[in-house]
């Protein structure tokens, strides 16, 4: 069923142990299954994003590598360690919170060396650590401020530097932009990027957003309904999505509905092409930007002929929806540079290489 | 210009705090200076009544003031425990928890008194119990009438001026902060001490605060389950009725209010220090 | 109610049968108001215990005499000294004063001698009370005797088989932890002053012998499980089995405990104990007149004194009334033997209210007894 499969990264095989494994590890609250039986492997160093819709178990998912959820079932391993029994206090993982969860009746340098102060350190090297984690962290004006005094940004900052500070083998982070506005938003991921790695961890953080998955992580675990759907690096879940979930949720993609027989594919929009698998309804994926508008006499490897319905001007791209067989819409990326454009009503052809195509089961 | 219309704005509210509670204060301290001959007021200023409370009543007012610190303290704990169940433990069951604690506030003052005239008392439910199981085999008459009575009935009354700021300023607490601490390597006990307490700094002193007054100023329980017990409110009241003297009440008042004054700062001295980072 | 019954619940409990009565009194009055509004009425301003205007205000006697009440009610006997003197004398008609206050007011001119041929009624007030020397001063009646009551020594016959005969007797050994004493100052310090002095003025004692009588108290109160704050709750404590005998009393706790189902019994220790006996006084300067004389006549009326014995369960002066009481109540207090009530109790009075000589005042006395509240 694939033609073609980005390379991976780095393969299970080829890598070292992994980090953080899950192994069946799933979530019952009474009837309904907030995580289904799931595996999962993190390694050292990597910037992993578990991304879903509202509600499909992430923030479930990253509680139950942080301690705060027991599993219903499966086993959670750190470095080779067990800790599935094992409370957060004494987990090697450090949780930045969505609300963050700073103590609000201590100042900035309290909240970051609360952890060390647990641990009994020395008052010189809690006061060493601290200054360095709130320098690193660009907090140092602020030190005996209160954290209720802070911007969100600031906050947020304090509560990286409070878990970062015990340097913890990883870093769970949930949401940790979604509260933040737009343009502080770009700042914080910039300075995300930049913490992963000048400190060198593994980090894994949970969101809504695709666009910060992909522009963060290095790894992405796609979730919905408490299943991982796909789990791979950002660029061959992009061009490669497993399933039409992940086709759909990462990135804009035209699906075009069909039947698979003896490994010719039949899509109900007319194209039929050739496409090894197994028989049943299938799903043809193709990203708006991999459509071509052929001009006359052209060819393509799937070809589909409809009626402009629509030219918007992006500035960096010409979006265009065109209308073919069965009431279906297609849209597809043009060149903002293209002439002459397209205008409504006017009759085209569109194609794609099989290669930038992608035929899911469904 | 803003600043000024602001002052405007509060006009109404200083106004009825200076006539409900400014106003009587104000009566009573220069009452105070004052006293009753025969039936006369005689409006000579004099230390008198000052003199006569240092004299006589120190020591009524010094075991007052241990009552209430007791039932004040022990008051707070229960309600601290009380809270953080409803808050953090079952909390599914918090809103049964507080209307009970609430509806408790409806049986009134003296249903509490009997109620525990009843439990406490020779032939009580307590004595007949542990007579029953032949724990004991004649009652406890120490039970009823005894400052241990009076602590636990006045806990019963003023539990839920406990419960109330206590909970309500733990509902402040985020979760979050809670599970950060733990996350950061806090056991169950630097979570209570670092975080839930310091958190509740505020709920904490005003539902000592509460205690200690209510404690400190009544005069009913000592006299119905107290036995032979006089607490200082006993000796103010007659102040105000049968003795005519209202001068000395107000003094011994007056007085009875700083020490409640003292002890509350210190108590929340304590838990500023507690609560110290 | 003179001022040692005053602050006692045995009290409220006269008070809650009083407001019982006058929800009762209240709503059937309401069907004839409009007609008596049409008229002007005497409106008579009356300072007492509340309660003590219920025998004259039950029924509609005050209607057909086109009288309206104006009451206002004290918590101490303190309060009708100040009431008449701050502005009270020409508007107050009528107080209500425990006898040994009325000396006082006589010396202060606040109330006005009465004239007994305006009170018919007084023919059958019995004589212990109609004479007693209180309330006539210089031979004038300055008061309208209407209830009355004492202090026995009360005790539950089931725990108590050697009935004391002394209240000295209480500071028996067999007797620690059962006593329960009335927080009642006047009484107390009286019936203290009978046992530990041995005088028979108890009011007229120098400031030794109060001493004395302090001293007594504290050693009953080393005895006592209890300081009952009212009368109700010393009732109570009897009838819950946690004291058994009393220091200070009042025959009405025989209705009391009974209510309880607790059946006790009293007795009159040999150095007697103390009497107090509530008056119907007319202000001096009374504007209403007439109406007042109404008043003190209906109080000691069969009727009015009816109402009392039987809704509020307090002692009456009427003799013909006390023959028309049922049985059980008329049981409650020793009415049959009355002439003799002076062997049992003394109607003593009040303690100096000024300084007189080496006496104690009334307020030394209030001021002593706090060592005994604090002992
Ligand atoms: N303690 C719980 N009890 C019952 N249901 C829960 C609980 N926690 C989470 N859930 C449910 O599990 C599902 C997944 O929740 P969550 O992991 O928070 O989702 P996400 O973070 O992806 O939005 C949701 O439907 C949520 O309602
Ligand atoms: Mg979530």
């Amino acid at each position: 069923m694939t033609l073609q499969t980005p390379p991976e990264t780095r393969s299970k095989q080829d890598s070292p142990a992994a980090l953080l494994k899950l192994r069946g590890i799933s979530k019952r609250y009474g009837d309904f299954a907030a995580v289904e039986p799931l595996d999962l492997d993190i390694f050292p160093r990597d910037f992993v994003a578990v991304l879903g819709p509202s509600g499909c178990g992430k923030t479930t998912l990253l509680r139950i590598i942080g301690g705060f959820v027991s599993p219903t079932t499966g086993t959670v391993e750190i470095d080779g360690r067990d800790v599935t029994k094992i409370g957060p206090e004494k987990r090697p993982t450090n949780t930045v919170f969505q609300g963050y969860g700073l103590f609000p009746h201590m100042t900035v340098r309290q909240n970051v060396g609360y952890g060390l102060r647990l641990q009994k350190k020395t008052r010189a090297e809690i006061d060493d650590r601290v200054a360095e984690a709130l320098r690193q962290s660009r907090l140092t004006e602020f030190a005996d401020r209160s954290v209720a005094a802070l911007s969100g940004g600031q906050q947020q900052r304090v509560a990286l530097a409070r878990a970062l500070i015990l340097r913890p083998k990883v870093l769970l982070l949930d949401e940790p932009l979604a509260a933040l506005d737009l343009k502080l938003r770009h700042t914080m991921q910039d300075e995300l990027r930049r913490l992963h790695q000048e400190f060198g961890g593994t980090f894994v953080f949970v969101t809504h957003d695709q666009g910060e998955a992909l522009s963060l992580a290095n790894r992405i675990a796609v979730m919905n309904a408490g299943r991982i759907e796909q789990e791979g690096n950002a660029e061959s879940i992009y061009a490669a999505p497993a399933t039409r979930f992940v086709a759909t949720f990462i990135g804009d993609a035209n699906l075009l509905q069909g039947e698979r027989h003896g490994g010719q594919v039949k899509l109900e929009a007319g194209p039929a092409f050739a496409d090894a698998g197994p028989d049943g309804a299938i799903t043809a994926v193709v990203r708006p930007k991999a459509v071509k508008l052929l001009a006359a006499g052209e060819g393509a490897d799937v070809q589909i002929a409809g009626m402009v319905e629509d030219v918007v001007y992006l500035g960096d791209h010409i979006k265009c929806s065109v209308k073919i067989m069965g009431e279906q819409q297609i849209i597809v990326h043009l060149d903002a540079a293209i002439a002459p454009r397209p205008v409504v009503g006017e009759q085209v052809n569109l194609g794609w290489p099989l290669l930038q195509q992608r035929v899911v089961v469904a | 210009m803003e600043s000024r219309s602001n002052y405007w704005l509060v006009a109404p509210s200083a106004l009825i705090f200076c006539a409900l509670f400014i106003a009587p204060m104000a009566f009573f301290a220069v009452l105070s200076f004052w006293q009753v001959e025969y039936f006369e007021l005689s409006t000579e200023p004099t230390l008198a009544n000052y003199r006569d409370v240092f004299a006589n009543y120190w020591r009524v007012m010094g075991f007052t003031v241990v009552v209430a610190t007791a039932t004040a303290l022990l008051t707070t704990a229960l309600g601290f425990v009380f809270s953080f169940l409803a808050r953090f433990r079952a909390v599914e069951w918090a809103q049964a928890l507080l209307f009970i604690v609430l509806i408790t506030l409806f049986g009134g003052y003296l249903m509490k008194i009997y109620a525990w005239k009843t439990i406490l008392g020779n032939e009580g439910v307590l004595n007949s119990a542990l007579l029953a199981l032949g724990v004991i085999s004649s009652p406890i008459t120490s039970l009823l009438y005894s400052p241990q009575a009076v602590v636990v009935t006045l806990m019963h009354f003023s539990l839920p001026f406990a419960v109330l700021p206590i909970y309500a300023s733990m509902r402040g607490i985020a979760d979050s902060e809670v599970e950060a601490a733990r996350d950061l390597g806090a056991g169950r006990w630097p979570i209570l001490s670092t975080v839930i307490v310091p958190r509740c700094q505020s709920g904490i002193v005003a539902a000592f605060s509460f205690v200690f007054l209510i404690v400190g100023g009544d005069y009913v329980t000592p006299l119905l389950v107290g036995g032979k017990l006089t607490m200082i409110g006993n000796l103010i009241a007659p102040q105000f009725g049968a003795q005519f003297n209202w001068p000395l009440g107000a003094a011994m008042s007056i007085v009875m209010l700083a020490a409640a004054v003292i002890v509350i700062y210190l108590f929340r001295l304590l838990v500023a220090l507690w609560s110290r980072q | 109610m003179g001022s040692n019954k005053s602050s006692s619940s045995g009290f409220a409990l006269t008070r809650r049968h009083f407001t019982q009565a006058i929800a009762a009194t209240a709503a059937a009055g309401a069907v004839g108001l409009p007609s008596t509004r049409a008229q002007a009425a005497t409106s008579i301003n009356f300072v007492g215990w509340q309660g003590y205007d219920d025998p004259v205000a039950f029924d509609d006697f005050l209607k057909s005499k086109d009288i309206t009440l104006n009451t206002t009610y004290i918590g101490n006997n303190d309060e009708i000294v100040a009431k008449l003197r701050g502005g009270g004398v020409g508007t107050i008609d009528i107080v209500t004063p425990y006898m040994g206050y009325i000396p006082l007011l006589v010396k202060l001119d606040l109330i006005q001698p009465i004239d007994v041929s305006r009170v018919p009624n007084l023919e059958k007030v019995m004589p212990i009370f109609r004479n007693d020397p209180n309330i006539n001063v210089d031979g004038k009646l300055y008061g309208i005797p209407f209830t009355w009551g004492g202090g026995p020594m009360v005790y539950d016959p089931a725990v108590i088989t050697n009935v004391p005969t002394s209240w000295k007797d209480l500071l028996k050994p067999e007797f620690t932890g059962k006593v329960g004493m009335m927080d009642d100052p006047l009484g107390n310090m009286m019936i203290g002053a009978l046992v530990a002095t041995g005088t028979s003025t108890p009011t007229k004692i120098t400031a030794a012998q109060l001493e004395q009588t302090i001293d007594f108290l504290i050693e009953v109160k080393k005895q006592s499980r209890v300081v009952a704050a009212s009368w109700g709750d010393l009732s109570d404590s009897i009838a819950r089995g946690d004291v058994a005998l009393t220091f200070n009393g009042w025959e009405t706790m025989v209705k009391f405990c009974g209510d309880k189902g607790k059946v006790v019994q009293y007795t009159y220790p040999i150095e007697r104990t103390n009497a107090w006996l509530d008056n119907y006084c007319i202000a001096k300067d009374a504007p209403n007149l007439d109406a007042a004389y109404e008043l003190c006549n209906r109080v000691i009326s069969v009727e009015g004194q009816k109402r009392l014995a039987e809704v509020a369960i307090q002692a009456i002066v009427n003799s013909d009334a006390v023959a028309a009481l049922p049985a059980d109540i008329r049981s409650l207090y020793p009415y049959d033997d009355i002439a003799n009530y002076g062997k049992k109790a003394g109607f003593f009075g009040f303690p100096p209210v000024e300084p007189e000589g080496d006496l104690t005042t009334f307020s030394d006395w209030l001021k002593a007894y706090e060592r005994f509240k604090t002992a």
